[in-house]
């Protein structure tokens, strides 16, 4: 556990220092490119709202996913 | 979940108590509540059947929807209505409130709804620049300014101290387009509304990471990450006056929390 904790902020620093983080603070984020993976030739085409459930699933609303 | 082409806005809230999905489209004029996998609970209003043009009857392409601590559902509403509707768990009408105008209690498109545990209702009223609050029987208690087109809002639990996000559109007019420090961006905000952090927004739209189209829907997860998704087809015209739509723009995209 030692070695993960020494190891975890490095690698922490690594992804801040190549990602961009918006927000100060407590609420720091970094922006996560490219997140959902879709079945080749989908995409989303204007995702108007999403929702999370109690297993963090993520449910995208969406008028169209394919071309 | 896209079950058929619709128009700007349909929107969708989730229910953390037992995992069903509200979808609010404003394509349809219905409020339809699903479970996970995609089953249809309960619908109000009636499909492809809008109500007059700023009639105060529900709807007239509603936006969005949230519940009360009791389970009661309220459905901002909308583009061509401009009220909040209140419904029993069970999807009875009780009671609406709202009309057009800049007063408190009067609203200029009515574009998201949120809720906390509490029981107040905070409502974006994106065109008046504003989000108001008020209660379960639509009393007016409150409103937040200092924001910019809020058309995404989320309510972040924390028990009495709830936090929100708003996602805010940019300048939407050829004369202040270029204005900067203006989003599109998210901002979050205490219960009083007082702003704790901006995302993004101060550059305007854009489609590099850290800046944003259109945020339009906001969800979080359990880690504290937030999801946006962004009208960004729709809202491109809005955004970008005069250029042409690219062949693809981000629509989603995820912010992770920094611990």
């Amino acid at each position: 556990m030692i070695m993960m904790r020494a190891w975890r902020p490095a690698v922490r620093q690594e992804e801040e220092r190549m990602s961009v983080i918006l927000g100060t603070g407590e609420h720091r984020y970094r922006v996560v490119e490219n997140w959902a993976k879709l079945p080749d030739g989908w995409e989303f085409r204007d995702v108007a709202a999403v929702a999370v459930d109690s297993k963090d699933r993520v449910y995208v609303f969406t008028a169209a996913s394919t071309r | 979940m896209g079950r058929r082409p619709v128009r700007a806005g349909p929107t969708a809230s989730t229910s953390t108590a037992d995992d069903t999905l509200y979808c609010t489209d404003d394509g349809d004029h219905t409020v339809r509540k699903i479970t996970t996998e995609g089953k249809v609970l309960l619908t109000i209003g009636v499909p492809n059947k809008p109500a007059p043009f700023l009639s105060g009857q529900p709807f007239n392409r509603c936006t969005h929807t949230a519940l009360s601590p009791k389970g009661e559902i309220y459905v901002s509403d909308g583009y061509g209505n401009s009220c909040v509707h209140k419904y029993s768990p069970d999807g009875k009408h009780l009671m609406c409130w709202g009309t057009t105008g800049t007063d408190p209690g009067q609203f200029n498109i009515v574009h998201n709804i949120a809720t906390d545990e509490d029981g107040w209702v905070y409502v974006a009223d994106r065109e008046n620049h504003r989000v108001q609050v008020f209660d379960g029987g639509g009393k007016y208690e409150a409103q937040w300014n200092n924001m910019h087109r809020p058309c995404a809002l989320y309510c972040c639990g924390g028990g009495k101290n709830p936090q929100f996000i708003i996602g805010e559109l940019g300048p939407g007019m050829p004369v202040n387009s270029k204005h900067t420090n203006i989003g599109p961006r998210l901002s979050i905000v205490d219960k009083k509304g007082a702003v704790i952090a901006r995302l993004g927004g101060e550059h305007g739209p854009g489609q590099e990471p850290g800046r944003f189209l259109s945020p339009h829907g906001l969800a979080v997860d359990s880690k504290g990450c937030i999801y946006v998704g962004e009208v960004s087809y729709t809202n491109w015209s809005g955004t970008h006056p005069g250029v042409p739509v690219p062949k693809y723009l981000r629509s989603l995209q995820k912010l992770e929390k920094v611990a």
